[in-house]
Order: structure tokens, then sequence, then C-alpha cells
């Protein structure tokens, strides 16, 4: 589905992304885990066509994303604010996303049902923008536009952030239900440990850009992952 | 049978989807409705004194004389701009409606439309104030019955237009050959379109009844003609999208409208709802209010003229178009993953800042009519931001790296500005002045104003190469100017 080779990307002298081959397969749940500056985000935003890198190819579906754009037909993400029009409510927001993957009012509105728990009133019919919305509920509000069109890829940086705890399991719930039938890929990218080995099947462990481990989740390499972060503080 | 569909009709334009957009949206839809038909009424109801003759003979003269002009005006904006009315019938052909009812209900909505209700407005506050004090009852009555058959007339002709567009695309070519026609008899031949228009209605003045069921005749052609013509198109057509008309599906502009809604409404909402976006919308207020002082008490020269008037017709443009994707910074990022038309986009804002131009005209339409504004100056000043002002600013919009705050005020605020936005400004605005000094020094200045709008619409019918290269130029520039947008 997604696949990296010989990608290299650079910040002035410092190296942010350096993974030589890394493939992530068809309904896949891709998690990436790392300490803050080892490379998680740059990587998702390379693989979104939102930076160039220095050297080597992307590929989703087998076509490098910079030679053509057929990727973000099928591809749902959610990074930051700027992924938010956030002078739009959310409603309007949801509107124009469905507007631009040809949905209709009604289809749009019966997609929207499947998150109203992990909305908890809180986003829609309380009339006022993104802008001003908290912290948690934009991070709903870009969670939701990612997954409206029901990508086949979705990539979440940290969506687990600024949300409440029952937030947290709603989304957890979500995102499992939308994996079922292991046609969707999701990437996500999270400081939780916890989450991250309740819901993905793959567990990549970043450092300095570089991947240096790449578990099948099991209750093992969970384990190894915790020793690791534990050995940075000098926990053992 | 027709009196219910004609109801239905009413109802679809009260509760136009449209208009449910947005409650402030549907009021100024309303308000500068109503506004334009009360200031065509207001025009009618003092005529006399605007064109200065009074309510007399020489006034209704006048505008008998400037009435071919109306007339070809609302031609060309009809055939632009009217809805297609095919898509209201699409319900019905599923029930048990006769076919010639559909069609007779389609003919009878045609004639309806805003040209013809605002030329009515005026019609009628003209008659009452001038028309019935000079010719009587007789006579004006049967003028009025005369211009409304030419209204129809109108309205029929540019269905007879659309439906043989619908029929072969090439048919546009013959509009493009009238226009040119009108344009060489009036401007190589020098044959005065003022005097023959002043004829014929002063015939329907006089009461000449052949002309009046010559007028009548005229109307039935067109009526059967359209009737045939829409008998045989308006059929489902299963093998392309079913619930499709074929003369609808033929048609694009509805199709134009409905996929650049979505992104004109976001343009609009970026302008209205943000602080520093809506700063410079009252800037351009200001300017406007401050154009309009001058134009009114200053006699200026053609050459000053020309400049105020590509200020004033691009103002919108040039205010919002020199920070274009600074604009968008802060949802840069949405708009690079996503399925987001840039193209459709741009268009969405051309067709905005064009319209506004358009739009300001009525607010100086007391100035043209008191003859201190030189419309056709105006109008080409208008066309020439459109086909070539527009693309150069959004060209160059291109090279704009730095993030803008929407949130932010506009005063003391130096946030996404550079040089290169203000050189570009100024070769827009000295570039045709240039051109209209270097023509003016060999042709009249009607004749250099008519050759400026023909190479302004030449290149403006180039339009999707133009925005080809500006998207070429923005996807290599894509990663530069997102680096600076995240800053």
């Amino acid at each position: 589905m997604i696949s990296i080779e010989n990608l290299l990307k650079k910040f002035g002298s410092t190296v942010a992304v350096d993974i030589e081959n890394l493939n992530i397969p068809q309904g896949e749940i891709f998690g990436l885990v790392g300490n803050n500056g080892a490379g998680k985000t740059t990587l998702l935003r390379l693989m979104l066509d939102l930076l160039k890198p220095e050297r080597g190819n992307i590929k989703s579906k087998s076509k490098i994303i910079y030679q053509s754009e057929h990727w973000k037909k099928y591809t749902g993400s959610f990074i930051d604010d700027n992924f938010l029009i956030e002078f739009l409510k959310p409603e309007e927001y949801f509107d124009f996303i469905g507007f631009l993957y040809g949905m209709d009012t009604t289809e749009i509105k019966k997609r929207l049902e499947g998150f109203g728990t992990f909305m908890n009133g809180e986003v829609f019919g309380i009339n006022k923008y993104i802008r001003n919305l908290s912290s948690g509920n934009k991070q709903k509000v870009g969670i939701i536009g990612a997954m409206l069109s029901e990508p086949e890829v979705l990539i979440l940086d940290e969506p687990f952030n600024f949300l409440d705890p029952s937030s947290q399991m709603s989304l957890k719930g979500i995102l499992k239900r939308y994996h079922e039938g292991n046609t969707k890929t999701i990437i996500i990218s999270s400081h939780n440990l916890n989450h991250i080995s309740d819901l993905c099947t793959r567990v990549a462990l970043m450092e300095k850009g570089k991947i240096i481990k790449d578990y099948a989740n099991n209750s093992d390499s969970m384990k190894e992952i915790e020793t690791y972060f534990n050995s940075q503080i000098g926990i053992f | 049978m027709l009196y219910r569909l004609l109801i239905n009709t009413c109802k679809s334009i009260v509760r136009n989807r449209k208009l449910d957009v947005d409650f402030v949206f549907r009021i100024i839809t309303i308000l500068s409705v109503a506004y334009l038909l009360f200031l065509i009424f207001y025009l009618g109801l003092n005529f006399g004194k605007v064109s200065l003759t009074g309510p007399s003979d020489d006034s209704v003269k006048w505008f008998n004389s400037v009435l071919i002009y109306l007339f070809l005006t609302g031609f060309f904006l009809l055939l632009l701009f009217q809805r297609n009315n095919s898509k209201d019938v699409i319900p019905y052909l599923h029930l048990p409606f006769k076919r010639n009812k559909i069609i007779t209900y389609l003919l009878m909505i045609t004639s309806c439309n805003f040209f013809t209700l605002g030329f009515i407005s005026f019609l009628i506050s003209f008659s009452i104030s001038t028309v019935f004090q000079v010719y009587g009852l007789h006579d004006s009555l049967l003028y009025l019955m005369g211009l409304l058959l030419l209204l129809m007339i109108e309205s029929y002709l540019v269905l007879l237009f659309k439906n043989l567009i619908g029929l072969a695309f090439p048919v546009q070519l013959l509009i493009l050959v009238i226009a040119s026609l009108l344009i060489i008899l009036k401007v190589v031949l020098h044959i005065s379109m003022e005097e023959i228009s002043a004829d014929f209605f002063q015939r329907l003045l006089s009461g000449d009844i052949i002309l009046i069921l010559f007028l009548i005749l005229t109307l039935f052609i067109l009526l059967i003609v359209n009737f045939r013509l829409l008998k045989n198109a308006i059929y489902y057509n299963d093998s392309q999208t079913s619930g499709v008309l074929w003369i609808f599906k033929k048609t694009k502009s509805y199709s134009f409208i409905n996929e650049h809604f979505s992104y004109a409404l976001l343009e609009i909402r970026l302008i209205t709802r943000n602080k520093r976006l809506s700063g410079f919308f009252i800037i351009a207020i200001v300017f406007i209010f401050l154009f309009y002082y001058i134009i009114q008490n200053e006699q200026n020269s053609i050459y000053l003229s020309f400049i105020i008037f590509i200020i004033l017709s691009g103002i919108f443009g040039y205010l919002f178009s020199q920070y274009l994707f600074s604009w968008e910074s802060s949802f840069f990022d949405f708009i690079s993953v996503r399925t987001f038309s840039v193209s459709k986009y741009l268009r969405a804002k051309h067709i905005i800042y064009t319209s506004l131009g358009l739009i300001l005209l009525l607010f100086y339409l007391p100035l043209v009519i008191q003859g201190k504004m030189d419309i056709h100056l105006y109008l080409t000043a208008l066309l020439y931001n459109s086909s070539i002002g527009y693309f150069i600013i959004f060209y160059m919009a291109t090279f704009n790296t730095s993030r803008i705050d929407l949130g932010n005020s506009i005063f003391f605020n130096m946030q996404g500005y550079n040089v290169i936005q203000m050189i570009t400004i100024m070769i827009i605005i000295i570039l045709p002045l240039l051109l209209l000094l270097f023509l003016t020094s060999i042709f009249s200045v009607p004749q250099s104003l008519i050759i400026m709008n023909i190479l302004s619409v030449l290149i403006l019918s180039f339009h999707r190469k133009w925005y080809k290269i500006i998207l070429q130029q923005l996807y290599r520039r894509k990663h530069i100017n997102m680096e600076g947008y995240r800053r």
C-alpha cells in the first residue's frame, strides 16, 4: 500500500528522517512511537507530500506521491490545526469536505451519526467557529474530517492528544471498528504506549529519524519498547 | 395543472436552498435585490430629472434612442446568466403531466427573469411620470405593449439560442458574429444605432399597428420554434445519467455554478469572518466613497479617469489577491492533502472580484446617468482587470511565502507584506495606461477602447492556459511556500 525507499529529509544539517526501506501493507494499523524530535511527524508529513525529501521516494499504491495526486482521493489525514479551516463552523467544515469528495448532505449526515458519542454534543449545534473550540474539540473535528470520506488510508498524528479519557476510549473504539474487515490502512503516531499497544498490528520505534525497531504487536514487543523508553531516562 | 406548476416555482424561489446557507447571506441577497429594484423604479420616476430634460418629449426621445443598448445588454446578460429552467420540470416527468403542459409551463417561466422584472419596474414608473403625461393614454399603452412584446421576444430569442447551443456547441460563435457585426456597424461604418432605435420606438409611440402586429407574429414564431425544440429535447436519457434532462446536461452553466459555489462561499467566509480581511474590505469601501467624491466633483482627463477606474473596478481583487495563498496559509495543509481544486478556488475568487467590480457600477449609476462617469471607460478597465490584471496578481502571489494570522488587526501590521506585491500592482495599473496612450495617439478614444476590449476578450479566452501556468508555478513552489506558512 505504502512503501518508502531510501528516504532522507534534513532541516539544515539535522537529519529529521532517514529510512532505507519501509513497507506498510493494506489492512495494517501501523503505530509510530518515539521521543520528541524522533521524526514521527516529519515522516507523516513526508507521506502526505507536505515536505520535500532530499532524496528517496514514497509510493502509495505503487505511484510516487509527489508525481501525482491520485492518493488524495483515498487518503484521510489529520496532523495539526493547519488541517482545519478555522473560520468555518464544524458543520460547514464537514459539508465542505463532503463537497470535495462528492457526498451529498444526506450522506454526510449519515456518516456523522457514527461519531455521535465521540462528539459528545460539544461539536455540533453550538454555533461556534472551529477557532473558538477547545483544543480537544478541534482535535475531534480534525479526526472526524479525516475519516469522513471513509478513506482507504488514514494518517493521524497524536490523535489522543487533548482528548479527555472518555473521548480517548471512544476514539479507540471508532478506529477499531474502522479497521474491521482489514481493508483500511491506519497509520498513527503517539506517545501513549497503551493506546498503541491496544490498537496497532505493527509498531515501529523511531530515534533520530531512523526506524530502529519494527515489531509485530505482541506482549514481548511492547515490553521491549517499554524497556527502551525506560533506558532513555536511566530506569532499568 | 399549470397553476400548480407555477405555484411550485414560486415556492422554489422563496425556499431556494442556496439562501439557506447563511442567514446573513440571505438578508444581504434580499436587501440587494430590493435595493436594485427600488433604484430602477426610482430611476424611472425621476428619469426626466436625471436626463436633465424634465418630464418631456425630449426625455422619451432620449430614452428611445438608448433602448437598443438596453435590449442588447439584456440579451447578452440573459444568454450568459439566466438559469436553465429545464431542471424545474425534472420532477414532473415522472408524474401524469402532459408533455405539452410541461413545455407550456417552461415557456411561461422563461419570460420571468430579473432583467424583465427590472425593465418592467422602470417602465411602470417611467410611464406614470413621463410617457402618459406627454403622449396620452392610447399611444402610451401601445408603446408599453410594444416594449413588453419586445421583452418577451428577447427572452424567447435567448431560449432559442440556448436550445441551439445545446444541439450544436458552435452556435456560440454565431453570437460572437452578431456582436462583432454590431461593433462594425457602429465603429467602422458609423451607423447611428441611436437614430435607428429612436425611429423604431417613435413608430410604436405613434401607434403603428403594423409594427405591433409584426412583433406579435415574431413572438408567435419564436414560441412555436422553441416549443418544437423543447418537445424533442425534453426526455430522460437513461444511457447517460438517469434523472438528468438531455438539454440540461448539455448546458454547462449550472454545473459550473454548482462546482464553484462552495469555493466561492469559502472565499466569502474567509473575507467576512476574519479580522484582517474584513479590515481590507473596510478600506475598499472607504476608497469607493473617496473616488465617488472625486469623480463627482472633479473634471478629470480621460487618462486620469482610466487610472481611477482601473483601481476602482479592481479594488477588491487587488486588495485580496495580492496576499493570495498567504491568506490560506493557516489551512494550506488542508488544501494540499485534500482533493481541493485550487483552479476552481481561483476561478471562484476571479468571479467574485469581477462581480464586485460590476456591482460597484450600480453604486456609481447616478454618476453615469449624470454624465460624470464614462461607462465604457469603466467597463474597459473592469475587463482589463478581469482578463489580465488578476492573472498577473494570481501568478505573482505564488511567490508569497509568509504566513498571515487571520485574526490580527490590519493596522500597523506588515505581516505577509512584500515589495513584489507593491511592484506588481504598480505594473498592473501602469500597463493599460501606456497602452491607452499609445492607442489614442493613433485612433480616436472610442476606437482605442474597443481595441483594448477586443485584446482583453482575446486574452480572457485563453483563461484555461493562464490558470494552468499559475497552477504549475504554485505546485513547483509548493514545498518552499509551505515552509514559510508554518513559521
